[in-house]
């Protein structure tokens, strides 16, 4: 009885012990460009840096971790005058990510 | 077979997605404060002794509650958790003579969180979390059917507010005013003339008169409500509307196969959203436990959901004497202590 009561009080709240709830990303740069600040905007324009810093091409970033998990809008600026260039909607998952850009997009390997 | 049923429910969850939003979490505390001194008023009479309340909805998984910013979609949990408790200093039924006081305290902690939690949230990024809490002194004298109560309630969502009400039941009749100051918020007012043997009333014909209600928000906004029991004080047929603007609220069939309304009751009800579509759903309420899909009381005290299956682990006991029974109840719940003596027999030691 005692474990039942144990493992609904585990069910009841503590399921974030299984389910991930950030995400540590890495982004990696794969067009001929230098970029820079990989963020999710708002609807209103406003930006969440998710990797700061620049990015020369070819190299990766280092990991940052951050407590978001669902369904954004990514950009990134690309290039010595910073063009902002949107990468569209994608999922976070939760867990590691490898955000391999790429010209024309984002392409998201997890690990 | 169970596969595809949970298959056809999978396809019907996505069809009608529910996502909270920041604004609906901030608008449903004027909301759950109106409802919470309408408990209070409720489960406060001049015959009852205590009320005991609890309640915690939990959806399992962080994709059925996903919080819309405009950020985008954030996996997370919606969850309400409420707990109320009232007192009188006669709440085991023993002494019936002269003035009761009581205490009460209604809390209610409701909103979105990133992850979930039993105590003690972590409150992470765009997490959003509401208090509502319910003060309240009361002063009864129950054979003259009388009772007069006062307290404070405590708002806080983006910022925080207290307002303070008044409390007068005599009899079937009730008034309930809210302040802000004194800036009048609300006014309940309760005619429940149905009879109901818990408050002292006879069984007869009055069994069928109705139950009223009147909630005056603003010259603008005022809600009306009725409830009719319609068979043995079993099947009830209820309905709310807004007497302005006129509009229907919802409609409701309820079943209680027990008049105490403690065991089990059965409902079926229509909701107006504010798209003007009818969203029908229902619900089975046991004594620990609340199953309902697309139902009434989740729509209004639980950020507009709908379409979501809701397991709510409840309680939610009165008491008058030694009976008890659920909020609202005409009768109290049979009871299972016998009155005859117990037969001796000749082997009994």
């Amino acid at each position: 009885m005692k474990k039942i009561f144990i493992f609904a009080f585990f069910l009841l709240s503590c399921t974030h012990w299984i389910i991930e709830t950030e995400t540590r990303i890495r982004v990696e740069n794969l067009t001929g460009d230098t970029i820079s600040d990989f963020c999710i905007v708002s609807k209103s324009g406003q930006k969440i840096i998710l990797v700061p810093g620049s990015i020369e091409s070819g190299k990766k970033s280092k990991v940052y971790e951050i407590e978001l998990v669902g369904e954004f809008d990514f950009m990134v600026q690309v290039g010595d005058d910073w063009k902002p260039e949107p990468l569209g909607i994608h999922k976070l998952k939760g867990g590691s990510l490898l955000a391999r850009i790429r010209e024309g997009g984002v392409n998201l390997r997890w690990n | 077979m169970v596969i595809i049923l949970l298959t056809i429910l999978a396809v019907i969850q996505t069809a009608l997605a529910w996502n909270p939003t920041p604004l609906l979490i901030e608008e449903q505390v004027p909301q759950t404060a109106f409802m919470q001194l309408q408990d209070f008023q409720g489960a406060a009479r001049p015959e009852y002794n205590a009320y005991i309340s609890a309640g915690i909805i939990y959806l399992p998984l962080p994709s059925q509650s996903a919080l819309s910013t405009e950020w985008g979609i954030h996996n997370g949990f919606a969850f309400k958790q409420n707990l109320g408790i009232w007192l009188t200093n006669n709440f085991d039924g023993k002494s019936s003579k002269g003035l009761t006081y009581g205490l009460g305290w209604f809390g209610e902690r409701q909103g979105w969180n990133n992850e979930d939690f039993l105590f003690v949230p972590n409150r992470g990024n765009f997490s959003q979390i509401n208090q509502i809490h319910t003060f309240g002194f009361t002063i009864a004298d129950s054979s003259k059917h009388l009772l007069f109560g006062s307290g404070l309630q405590y708002l806080n969502a983006e910022n925080d507010t207290f307002n303070w009400w008044l409390l007068g039941t005599w009899g079937r009749f009730s008034v309930l005013p809210n302040f802000h100051k004194n800036e009048l918020q609300f006014i309940n007012a309760q005619l429940y003339l149905q009879s109901r043997e818990l408050r002292g009333n006879k069984d007869s014909w009055q069994n069928y008169l109705p139950d009223l209600e009147c909630s005056y928000f603003s010259k603008d906004s005022i809600k009306m409500f009725i409830s009719q029991n319609i068979f043995k004080q079993k099947f009830y047929l209820e309905g709310a509307f807004w007497a302005r603007p006129q509009d229907l609220a919802w409609a409701a069939f309820k079943f209680y196969p027990d008049p105490s309304r403690l065991l089990l009751a059965l409902e079926a009800t229509a909701t107006k959203k504010e798209s003007d579509d009818i969203y029908f759903g229902g619900g089975i309420i046991l004594p620990f436990l609340r199953v309902a899909y697309n139902s009434t009381k989740d729509y209004e005290t639980f950020f507009k959901n709908r379409g979501v299956w809701i397991v709510e682990f409840r309680l939610a006991i009165g008491t008058a004497g030694d009976a008890f029974f659920a909020l609202n109840a005409p009768k109290n719940a049979p009871s299972e202590i016998s009155e005859k003596p117990v037969r001796k027999t000749e082997n009994s030691k």
